[in-house]
């Protein structure tokens, strides 16, 4: 049926149905399967497989193969008849496609014409429906679409939704239900450095800390990495081999070229399509093979990527060459008197990092800087080299804007810390993971730290200009003497003693926690979501307690006021608009002053 | 109760324990009819601050006390709303700069205009009544502006505030307190006259300590009866706070609040902070190793998750190993050691001015005194 359609995109006709055609990892097939059959048979606690990797690498393929494979095989294919009980409910709203008839897919309404079904629910009401779906009626569920997260409600409710589906009481069978996530970075300027959804789509993103806690108690995650060369060329020939027709008039040779580079690329779709381009409008016009620098993706460099090669060179120097011409050929920016060769290694690869990466110099330095020590350098001089040149390289910041210089800004850092790490690498020593910088996540924590700040600062103005005792403290002044003092006080022997055995939570901790709590840069992606400190309502009481302020009997209006102001600072800061927009207050504002 | 060191903090001119220059020349300038523009600075916990409480109140009687706390809001070209604390009383306003952000000098051209334009009008008898300390009523056409921090302000607010200085100076006075005066452009130190507050000598601040201690009872049994005793101990626990009077009247509150006994020879409480980069400056002249790098930017990164200023870590290193290095048995050449450290000292600080991200630098200057050290060893 499906094979008629001369029209469908070759990406879609040749999607694999059977789990033989797929191009995976042999061993990763084995592990999805695996997980499907428990999940079906009830065997596992998990009720959702997650399976996570970049686009193109296989996942909804292989989600909806095997599981059309394992419930096929279960099921025995006469036993169809038992869907119809409930099908009609699910059958208007989620897409069944024919090819997999015990998949049942979430398809996101564009168009809600109803309140009852709005988008920001729908998920959910998608999942409700599917719990129908066991027993004699059994189904599959794959999720390969994702409602939109990024508007927050909607995440919310997904969120909501996948918990609800985790949480339900494990007496209750629930059909599988597997989740394909796409993952990628933005490189959008403006939420670079920071671990939210809208910088990076991960799965810890979507999921958020409270889901991720539930890993393995509730859901387990599979990772999918780019199809490798070997399996992404095999799917490439069963597409040549089924359009036989069109290629016809191409030569062999040329087709195998073609395919060659088409399959580095690592994402099996985009491979395809550029495949069905190339033979279908490129070939007959230019009789050429397409060559990846004008068709196709960019050979993605992740930041990882390029610290390994700048750490510890480069492992594919032909490679390397090549796609440096590449560049060269794409910008025509350099007039070589002679062609580079395999030589002058370190500064090609350091010239297509740059290339690359220019945009991102300050993120790649800071990945290099919680990375170089994996060496295990001697304490010398180009050591001491290494760190200066990086911090140098922080001192032109300022350049940011012109991409060029920014560019050179790069090269100036890579070459010199290649440079360096080849000459401080003492033996060939192992490789070691390299880590995310922690950078951000300290900043994460900074900014809370500084917003805590803050809030000290403004109850002690508070507080003791109602007593006609207050001066003024700096920011620097609440970091540095009166956050550790002030709470020091609050936890010494004496104040424990006179306030009463009132410590639920153990000791009070100086302004934004004890320097103990050390962050750590990760291997693992974690999201930005800081650890819970002391409770500050409980903070709020001490103080008050400490200080007297609810020692003239209005202890419990007191303790209102607080929960007042915390509860509600919207209400707080609408109350002040409307008192500058009354015309009289204007008036009595001058007189004050 | 309130903390000690908010709670003694002397109210009028006559009050204050030391500087009794500054006192005689602040008490002269509020009884002369005119009142120039001030620039108090000096390090912190020195007591700026109090001066300046106590000049507004020697102008202004004890309404000047009356202090209310607003939360303003402002609009932002970019429409975005920005909400900063302004303390009021009758006769003065309160700013600083850093709540502000990046619209210093809007918010607070705004806000002087508002105070500027409108001449005060004499409500000081209703307010004040009977109160003894009237003062002839043409000093009081000017509103005082205090500005705090004003070193955080920005080079677009202070050109913006020189103008305003001279455009309003028939209604605001204007006292900019800052820490120091490096940041501050030359017009408007011309137009202001400069009060240094100096940090207390240690006799000064025992002297403080002592007054406190006579009036909390309770806490005068705990420390020493002993008059030498007390005199070592205050001594210490000005040594420990760096005379900084506001951090040494913590400490001294500290231990009193953790201790049965306090004598002489008990450990001072000193700020966690201080102690953290003290182990680290021993830590990289002792232990020079991968491992320890490592360590440090840990440590580091935590320093500045706390939002602890590179350049405080950096100095407060650079002169604890300083001293470490004196009991550093193994250098030779401590003294060749000490002028190289410097002078890496120096370049990272320009570099911490100049760069965006400062753990490089900090450990750049880490890396560099491990290589020092290393090299005098091995030579």
């Amino acid at each position: 049926m499906v094979e008629s359609d001369t029209r469908a995109l070759w990406s879609e006709k040749y999607t694999p149905t059977s789990a033989a055609d797929l191009c995976i990892n042999k061993q990763k097939l084995d592990q999805v399967r695996d997980h499907i059959m428990q999940m079906i048979a009830g065997k596992s606690s998990d009720r959702i497989l997650i399976l996570t990797g970049p686009s193109g690498s296989g996942k909804s393929s292989t989600a909806k193969a095997l599981a059309e494979e394992v419930l096929c095989e279960r099921l025995g294919s006469a036993n169809l008849d038992g869907n119809s009980v409930f099908f009609d409910d699910i059958d208007n709203a989620p897409d069944t496609d024919s090819r997999y008839p015990h998949v049942i897919e979430y398809t996101n309404r564009t168009t809600s014409t109803s309140k009852l079904t709005s988008s920001v629910s729908y998920f959910s009401e998608f999942l409700e429906q599917c719990k129908l779906l066991t027993l004699g009626n059994e189904k599959c569920i794959v999720v390969e679409e994702l409602p939109n997260l990024y508007h927050q409600e909607t995440l919310l409710s997904f969120r909501l939704a996948i918990l609800k589906w985790i949480e339900l009481d494990s007496k209750v069978r629930l059909p599988p239900l597997i989740l394909c996530v796409t993952e990628f970075d933005s490189d959008d300027d403006h939420y670079r450095g920071s671990f939210t959804l809208e910088a990076t789509f991960k799965l810890e993103t979507v999921f958020g800390r409270k889901l991720l806690q539930y890993e393995d108690r509730g859901w387990h995650r599979i990772k999918f990495n780019q199809v490798a060369r070997r399996f992404l060329k095999q799917a490439l020939r069963r597409v040549v081999s089924g359009e036989s027709e069109n290629f016809r008039s191409i030569p062999k040779g040329v087709v195998a070229k073609e395919l060659e580079e088409l399959s580095q690329t690592g994402d099996i779709r985009n491979s395809i399509i550029t495949l069905e381009y190339w033979c279908r409008f490129l070939y007959p016009v230019t009789g050429k093979e397409s060559s990846t620098s004008i068709l196709g993706k960019e050979n993605g460099l992740n930041i990882f990527h390029s610290i390994g090669k700048i750490i510890y060179g480069t492992q594919h120097p032909k490679e390397e060459l090549e796609n440096f011409m590449k560049t060269v050929n794409i910008t025509n920016r350099y007039n070589f008197q002679s062609v580079p060769t395999l030589d002058d290694m370190n500064s090609i690869s350091v010239a297509n990092v740059a290339q690359d990466l220019a945009s991102n110099s300050e993120k790649l330095n800071l990945n290099i800087l919680e990375n170089y020590l994996v060496l295990n350098p001697p304490i010398n001089d180009d050591l001491s080299k290494l760190v200066d040149l990086l911090s140098q390289a922080d001192t032109m910041s300022s350049f940011k804007t012109d991409r060029r210089a920014l560019i050179l800004m790069t090269y100036y850092s890579c070459f010199g810390s290649r440079v360096l790490c080849s000459k401080l690498k003492k033996t060939s020593g192992g490789y070691h993971r390299s880590r995310y910088s922690r950078d951000s996540k300290v900043n994460f924590k900074r900014q809370k730290i500084i917003r805590m700040v803050t809030a000290f600062r403004s109850s002690r103005s508070e507080r003791l200009a109602r007593i006609n005792l207050y001066s003024h403290l700096s920011e620097m002044d609440a970091i540095l003497v009166d956050g550790f003092y002030q709470y020091q006080l609050l936890d010494s022997r004496k104040a424990r003693q006179k306030l009463g055995n009132r410590t639920p939570g153990g000791r009070v901790r100086r302004l934004g926690g004890d320097f103990k709590n050390i962050v750590l840069a990760d291997n693992e992606f974690t999201p930005d979501v800081g650890e819970d400190t002391d409770d500050p309502e409980y903070l709020k009481r001490l103080e008050a307690r400490y200080f007297g302020l609810d020692e003239d009997g209005d202890e419990d209006q007191e303790a209102d006021d607080y929960k007042e102001f915390d509860d509600d600072p919207i209400v707080d800061s609408e109350e002040e608009r409307e008192d500058e927009e009354d015309p009289f207050s204007d008036d009595s504002l001058v007189l004050q002053l | 109760m309130s903390l000690w060191a908010d709670k003694y903090r002397p109210k009028t001119l006559a009050d204050l324990d030391y500087h009794a220059d500054i006192s005689n020349k602040l008490k002269r300038l509020s009884t002369s009819g005119d009142f120039p523009h001030l620039l108090v600075y000096g390090p912190s916990g020195a007591g700026k601050k109090t001066r300046v409480m106590a000049l507004l109140r020697e102008l202004y009687g004890s309404g000047a006390e009356r202090l209310k706390v607003d939360v303003k809001t402002f609009q932002t070209s970019s429409s975005r709303k920005l909400e900063f604390n302004v303390i009021s009383s009758p006769f003065h306003l309160e700013i600083t700069p850093s709540d502000m952000g990046n619209n210093d000098r809007i918010v607070i051209q705004d806000l002087l205009k508002d105070v500027g334009q409108t001449e005060s009008i004499d409500f000081t008898g209703l307010l004040r009544g009977n109160d003894q300390k009237a003062v002839s009523s043409n000093k009081k056409k000017f509103k005082v502006v205090v500005i705090n921090e004003a070193e955080l302000l920005s080079r677009d607010a202070q050109a913006a505030l020189r103008r305003t200085m001279e455009k309003f100076s028939a209604n605001i006075r204007l006292i900019l307190v800052c820490n120091s005066t490096s940041s501050i452009i030359d017009p408007i130190k011309s137009r202001t006259l400069a009060i240094r507050v100096g940090l207390p000598t240690v006799e000064e601040s025992a002297k403080v300590f002592e007054e406190i201690l006579q009036r909390e009872h309770v806490a005068n049994k705990v420390f020493p009866a002993d008059e030498e005793e007390r005199r070592i101990l205050f001594g210490r626990v000005c040594e420990a706070a760096e005379q900084n009077l506001r951090m040494g009247i913590m400490m001294l509150e500290a231990l009193y609040m953790n201790n049965e006994k306090v004598s002489s020879g008990t450990e001072m409480i000193r700020p966690d902070w201080e102690i953290v980069i003290d182990e680290l400056a021993s830590g990289i002249i002792k232990d020079r190793s991968v491992v320890k790098l490592q360590h440090s930017r840990s440590v580091l990164y935590e320093l500045l998750a706390h939002a602890i200023p590179a350049k405080l870590i950096l100095k407060r290193l650079m002169l604890d190993l300083w001293t470490d290095l004196d009991s550093f048995g193994a250098l030779k050449d401590k003294d060749g050691v000490k002028r190289k450290m410097v002078s890496a000292a120096s370049t990272f600080d320009e570099r911490l001015s100049l760069g965006s991200k400062d753990i490089f630098h900090l450990e750049g200057f880490i890396t560099r005194v491990m290589v020092i050290v290393e090299g005098e060893l091995t030579k």
